[in-house]
C-alpha cells in the first residue's frame, strides 16, 4: 500500500490523511499586499500588481462648428453634406482611433480640403456610435432639413440610425446611428436628405457638433 | 491497489505520487491566461478577462424607417420604437416586441446595473396643443428622469419633439420603457414619422 505517499503540489498530507490546499499552492507564488492573480506571458497565472483600469471608451472623435465668419448656400450649391466648419476659432476637435475628411459623402471636398473641415468619419474594424447634433439654419423662415447618417464613398460599412428633421422654429434635433464596420477608413458621413435654404458655417450660436466612439 | 486511480482536480500524481494542480485546472477557473489579463467571477466561474476586451455595451432602436406607429398614443402606455434591425450589445438585455409585431419594440429588460437613456416620440396628432404629449422614462417602479415633449405632427411645421433622457440604477433585472405621461388630441391614424425620426438609446455605465 503506498496512497499514504500520495501528495499534492508537493504537499503532504495530515494525520488524518487531509492535504491543505491555499490559493498560494496553487497559484504557485508568494504575492504582496495589493497583488492580483494576473496572467503572464507564459499562459499561467501569478500574483501581480491589478491590470490598469481601461478606459471606458476605446476610440472616441468630437469636433464642433465655431466659424464666426460667412456662411456656404448648401441649396444654391447642391451640397448634401452636413459637415463641421471649425476653421476660425477655437479648435474643438479631440480624438482618438477616429478620424476625418473634409471631403463630403457626396464628393465635395469643403473648406479647401483643411483639417479643420469634418465632412466624414473614418472608422476601423468593430462597432461605433454616431452622433449628430444639428443646428442649422436657413435663409428663409420655412427653411427646413432631413438629416440621417449613411454609408459613406469610401467602404462598405453598414450604418443604422434614425432621421433628424428641423425646422427654422425648431432647428436643434439630433440624429445617431450603429456602424458596424469590418475594414479600415470606412467612411460614414451625416447626410442631408432633404433641404431648403440652409446655409453651413453658422456661429456659436447655432453650433453643431459631430460625436462617434466605438462601442 | 487503488492510489492510481486518485486525480485531483483531473491530475494523475507523477511517478513521485504527487500531484500538481494549478489554478487553471480547477473546476471553477475558465478561460486561458495571458498578460494583461485577470479572473474575474462572473457568477458561476472565475473567468479570465482581458482589459482589451471592456466595451461600450448599449442598445439602439432606430433605422429612419417607413412604418405607420402600431397604436393610438395613450396616457401611462409605452412609446414603441421602430427597427428591422436593432442594436443590443448589454448583455443578458432582451428587447421586447409589441404584442403582435415584428419590428416595433415597446420595452426593453435590463440586468441589474446603472443606466443612461435616451429617446424621443414623434406623435401624430389631430390638432396642435402646447405641448401634444410629453414622456418619461419608466424604471420598473416609478417615472424617472427629464420629460421630453411630442408638439405636432412634423409634416405640419410645428414644433418637434425633444428627447427625455435619465440615469437610473437598477438593483435587479427590470423591465424599462418611455412613457406617455400626457397625450391631448391623439390621432388615431397614425403616420410613419416614428418609424423615421423616433428613437431609443441605452448605454450601461456601470
Amino acid at each position: 500500500m503506498s496512497h499514504n505517499k500520495i501528495t499534492v503540489n508537493s504537499q503532504d498530507p495530515t494525520s488524518a490523511g487531509d492535504v491543505t490546499m491555499s490559493v498560494s499552492s496553487v497559484v504557485g507564488d508568494t504575492p504582496s499586499t495589493g497583488e492580483t492573480i494576473v496572467g503572464n506571458a507564459s499562459n499561467q497565472y501569478e500574483f501581480g500588481a491589478s491590470p490598469t483600469p481601461p478606459d471606458p471608451l476605446l476610440e472616441y472623435f468630437f469636433v464642433c462648428n465655431t466659424n464666426l465668419g460667412g456662411s456656404q448656400g448648401v441649396t444654391a450649391y447642391g451640397y448634401i453634406t452636413q459637415y463641421v466648419d471649425n476653421r476660425s476659432g477655437t479648435i474643438y476637435n479631440v480624438e482618438s482611433g477616429i478620424e476625418s475628411t473634409a471631403q463630403g459623402g457626396e464628393g465635395v471636398t469643403y473648406g479647401g480640403g483643411g483639417t479643420r473641415i469634418h465632412g466624414q468619419i473614418l472608422v476601423d474594424q468593430g462597432h461605433y456610435f454616431c452622433e449628430y447634433y444639428s443646428t442649422p439654419r436657413w435663409t428663409s423662415s420655412a427653411g427646413n432639413s432631413v438629416f440621417q447618417y449613411v454609408q459613406g464613398n469610401a467602404g462598405t460599412a453598414e450604418v443604422i440610425g434614425n432621421k433628424a428633421y428641423c425646422y427654422n422654429n425648431s432647428p436643434s434635433r439630433n440624429f445617431y446611428a450603429v456602424v458596424k464596420s469590418t475594414g479600415t477608413n470606412q467612411r460614414v458621413w451625416p447626410k442631408i436628405l432633404s433641404n431648403s435654404t440652409q446655409t453651413i458655417g453658422a456661429s456659436y450660436g447655432t453650433s453643431q457638433s459631430m460625436i462617434a466612439y466605438k462601442i | 491497489m487503488s492510489h492510481n486511480k486518485i486525480t485531483v482536480a483531473n491530475q494523475s500524481p507523477d511517478a513521485n505520487g504527487n500531484v500538481s494542480v494549478n489554478l487553471s485546472d480547477l473546476s471553477d477557473v475558465t478561460g486561458t491566461p495571458s498578460t494583461g489579463t485577470f479572473l474575474e467571477y462572473n457568477g458561476t466561474n472565475f473567468a479570465s478577462v482581458s482589459t482589451a476586451s471592456v466595451s461600450v455595451q448599449c442598445i439602439f432602436i432606430g433605422e429612419g424607417g417607413s412604418d405607420a406607429y402600431p397604436r393610438t398614443l395613450v396616457a401611462n402606455e409605452e412609446i414603441c420604437f421602430y427597427s428591422t434591425n436593432p442594436y443590443n450589445s448589454i448583455t443578458s438585455a432582451t428587447l421586447n416586441l409589441l404584442s403582435g409585431e415584428t419590428d416595433w419594440y415597446e420595452s426593453v429588460t435590463l440586468p441589474s446595473g446603472t443606466y443612461y437613456l435616451r429617446g424621443t416620440c414623434v406623435g401624430d396628432f389631430t390638432s396642435t396643443s402646447s405641448p401634444n404629449m410629453t414622456y418619461r422614462f419608466h424604471n420598473g417602479t416609478s417615472m424617472d428622469g427629464a420629460a421630453g415633449a411630442s408638439y405636432d405632427s412634423v409634416a405640419s411645421g410645428g414644433k418637434y419633439p425633444y428627447e427625455a433622457n435619465c440615469m437610473f440604477t437598477l438593483a435587479s433585472s427590470t423591465t424599462v420603457y418611455l412613457n406617455i405621461n400626457s397625450v391631448t388630441s391623439a390621432n388615431s391614424t397614425t403616420s410613419t414619422n416614428q418609424a423615421l425620426y423616433g428613437h431609443l438609446y441605452i448605454m450601461k455605465v456601470g
